[in-house]
């Protein structure tokens, strides 16, 4: 292994870029960056007195349910876990037209909750099910979620009390989930079923932008790497001793080398300036914390070793996919400045990946996932799987099983564009002249093929 | 040791640019491939080096076919290139391992070519501030004779047995060529098996036994230098005289080649008409300072050969 053809192109390679000018700028560049940002952002807001983000303030809680004890359990849980003071009123469904007609003013800050509880022991969920109207406006609508998570949060310890249970016997025998429905008042139920809440949302823009970021420098450093061996005519000499796979294979392996190296100092710097930010600001919060909170939050309820490892997998097969789309580019075209036109294919589906996966994460968050089988299809397309499934599977959007067909689909399109580049890599590389078109990739397929003969 | 290449033959669609190429190389020396350009030359020489795939024939050395990842190959391509931002140690260090050579042995070759070459100061510049390391070299900073005998020093570095120069003297001012020129008499004195591609015709001369001149993929002429330029006869006539010679040249209806400061280029069938001429020339009272009666050069049967129309 260590003395075969690819392995000394990768070594060189590898060492090569590092000791580049241009790496070494753009990697201090991007460790600068990264230590500074938090730390300085810190200073500036605290510098100008950044104001404390809004807290939703409930005023008045109209809970319909004709079981007293179920509300004073109510009343007593969600108290102490709201982060305002809150009125709680019963009310019946007489009252409703009134209740809901002070829900309509503009500045209405209360909400009407119906309780619906089964006692039936065989119900599901304890029969324990919630019905939030809200009034008009953003304000309404926040104030809602606010509840509902609340409800989501605590509906354990409700029933609970209710029951006055220990919390022992109540994790044997209480499920975890209820149902909470949330109307506006035109009677519409608001579903979020599949959407993804902020923190989802965020944390799989941020993963999209890192994987978009990481993939489009993998293509070109491979591309590059191939097409500067043409360019300087290198490729002649050492063609003699190295087959045409030894070649791109140690190029596609270097690129993608150089540039965990490079991600790998960037996410160093990062973690180091999350702890220079709590020195500074205590209220800030450490990279082991915030996984933490990640965790706890429920945001990524999808970690385990299982998908982390998958995630790993997929985030190297995808990107060996580019970067091997990224080399066959290269080898269409024989100068430095013709890259823009080999790369053409390489961009294409580049932009179709990248933005099939932004396009889902956006209207996930903004309408539920509502794409119904296409996120299949942006699950399984080898240019997209990359982008969506890391965050996807690490916020528990989907399953194990989804990812790995991702990867064999990614891994296997991987082999086989390998394999086409063992065809027709050696002619490719002697090709001097204007830029290959696709027909040219077909016809020397074909004379590939009869080679082998 | 042998090379030999038999019924070599290479397609790109329905063009033939390699048709049946047959030779071999039994002793150590330099074997010369001629032809005009696109004559085929650099397609044999990489069908040879196994770098392109050949759609008829074998490559054999040593009676198997030749695998240029086990049999020890230099190559000086006709495209000459090296990686013009990394230094230039570093890049002969990674040419030599991909030969194989430990980097004790490539670090020794690099130092002996380097003193041979004259590029000691690039390949081991000295530091401009005392004390301080020196700025290793990169390709970019290099003239290009410079480069091409990096070239050079990449296409021996591994001590090769069977030693391929496509062009090996184009672009070199005439002290480099001699430079160059020493080099191949030294690798013919160490017994190496050469193939060399060359438009300049007396350094073909000078070198080659054998040759091939190729045309369009064709082999028009090939075999001993010697023994073709012997094949062709004296047909070759320069005179110089006192006076003009016009008239004497014009009774005996022979064809003038060219007229030059050097004298009169004339062809001739043979001994037989130059002495007839030369005795014309005594009776006529011309004073002869030159007469010189020669086989035709390389040049001159290259031109032949390769420059004449096809047969169709």
């Amino acid at each position: 292994m260590k003395n075969s053809g690819f392995m000394k192109v990768f070594k060189f390679s590898y060492e090569q870029a590092l000791k580049s000018k241009s790496t070494k700028i753009l990697m201090i560049i991007l460790i600068v960056v990264a230590l500074v940002f938090l730390p300085a952002k810190t200073l500036i807001t605290n510098g100008f007195g950044d104001e404390e983000e809004e807290i939703v303030q409930i005023e008045s809680v109209y809970v319909k349910t004709d079981n007293e004890n179920l509300y004073n359990s109510i009343t007593e849980v969600v108290l102490d876990n709201l982060e305002t003071k809150a009125e709680f009123v019963r009310t019946s469904d007489e009252e409703y037209d009134s209740v809901i007609e002070k829900l309509e003013s503009e500045d209405s800050n209360e909400l009407y909750l119906d309780v619906k509880f089964d006692e039936d022991e065989t119900s599901q969920n304890f029969g324990l099910s919630y019905k939030i109207v809200y009034g008009n406006g953003e304000k309404a609508k926040e104030m809602a979620s606010s509840l509902e998570s609340v409800l989501a949060e605590c509906s354990k310890d409700i029933v609970i009390s209710y029951y006055g249970i220990s919390k022992e016997v109540a994790e044997t025998l209480v499920p975890t989930e209820f149902e909470t429905a949330v109307f506006d008042l035109d009677g519409n139920e608001v579903i979020d079923d599949s959407g993804l809440n902020d923190a989802e949302y965020w944390f799989t823009y941020g993963v999209i932008m890192v994987l978009i970021i990481m993939v489009s420098f993998i293509g070109s450093m491979a591309a590059d790497g191939i097409v500067a061996e043409k360019a300087n005519r290198v490729i002649e000499y050492i063609m003699i001793t190295l087959k045409p796979m030894d070649l791109i294979l140690g190029k596609v392996l270097s690129g993608m080398a150089t540039l965990f190296t490079m991600l790998g100092s960037v996410l160093v710097a990062f973690i180091a300036s999350t702890f220079i930010n709590k020195a500074i600001d205590p209220n800030a919060e450490n990279v082991i914390q915030m996984v933490k909170g990640f965790v706890e939050d429920g945001t990524l309820k999808g970690a385990n070793i299982v998908n982390v490892l998958l995630v790993i997998l997929i985030i190297f097969a995808g990107s060996y996919f580019y970067a091997i789309l990224g080399a066959l580019s290269g080898g269409m075209v024989s100068k430095v400045e013709e890259m823009a036109e080999g790369l053409k294919i390489y961009m294409i589906v580049f932009l179709i990946g990248a933005y099939a996966a932004m396009f889902m994460a956006m209207s996930a968050n903004t309408a539920g996932s509502g794409w119904g089988a296409i996120s299949y299809l942006v699950y399984m397309l080898p240019m997209s799987s990359m982008f969506i499934i890391p965050s996807y599977l690490l916020i528990g959007k989907v399953s194990a099983l989804i990812a790995l067909a991702a990867l064999i689909v990614v891994a296997l399109c991987g082999i086989l564009l390998t394999m086409l580049a063992a065809k027709i890599f050696g002619q490719m590389l002697y090709h001097n002249g204007s830029p290959l078109k696709l027909k040219d990739i077909v016809s020397m397929t074909k004379e590939g093929k009869k080679n082998e003969k | 040791m042998s090379l030999e290449v038999k019924n070599l033959v290479k397609k790109y669609g329905e063009k033939t640019v390699v048709n049946d190429l047959s030779f071999s190389i039994k002793e150590p020396g330099v074997y010369a491939l001629l032809g005009t350009n696109g004559a085929g030359k650099t397609t044999t020489l990489r069908m040879i080096l196994g770098m392109l795939a050949n759609d008829g024939g074998e490559v054999l050395w040593n009676g198997k076919k030749l695998d240029p990842t086990s049999v020890n190959v230099g190559y000086l391509a006709e495209e000459r290139g090296l990686y013009p931002k990394f230094t230039l140690m570093d890049q002969l260090l990674y040419f030599a391992s991909l030969k194989n050579v430990p980097k004790k042995t490539a670090k020794e070759r690099i130092k002996y070519w380097a003193e041979k070459l004259e590029v000691e100061e690039y390949l081991y510049p000295k530091p401009v501030v005392k004390g301080k390391k020196a700025k290793e070299h990169t390709a970019d900073q290099l003239s290009k004779g410079n480069q091409q005998k990096i070239q050079l020093m990449a296409a021996l570095i591994s001590d090769p047995e069977l030693i391929v120069l496509d062009e090996p003297l184009s672009g070199l001012d005439p002290v480099n060529t001699d430079l160059f020129k020493g080099i191949i008499r030294e690798l013919i004195a160490s017994k190496k098996y050469l193939i060399m591609s060359s438009h300049q015709m007396p350094t073909i001369e000078e070198f080659c036994k054998d040759i091939t001149i190729l045309k369009r993929g064709n082999i028009v002429l090939q075999g001993d230098l010697n023994e073709i330029k012997k094949s062709y006869g004296r047909v070759n006539l320069i005179v110089k005289c006192e006076e003009d010679i016009e008239d004497v040249i014009t009774s005996m209806n022979m064809e003038v080649v060219n007229k030059t400061p050097d004298g009169y280029h004339i062809k001739v069938t043979g001994e037989e008409m130059s002495g007839a001429f030369l005795k014309k020339l005594l009776e006529n009272g011309k004073t002869v300072i030159k007469f010189e009666l020669r086989e035709p050069s390389l040049h001159e049967i290259f031109v032949e050969k390769a420059g004449e129309p096809d047969e169709e």
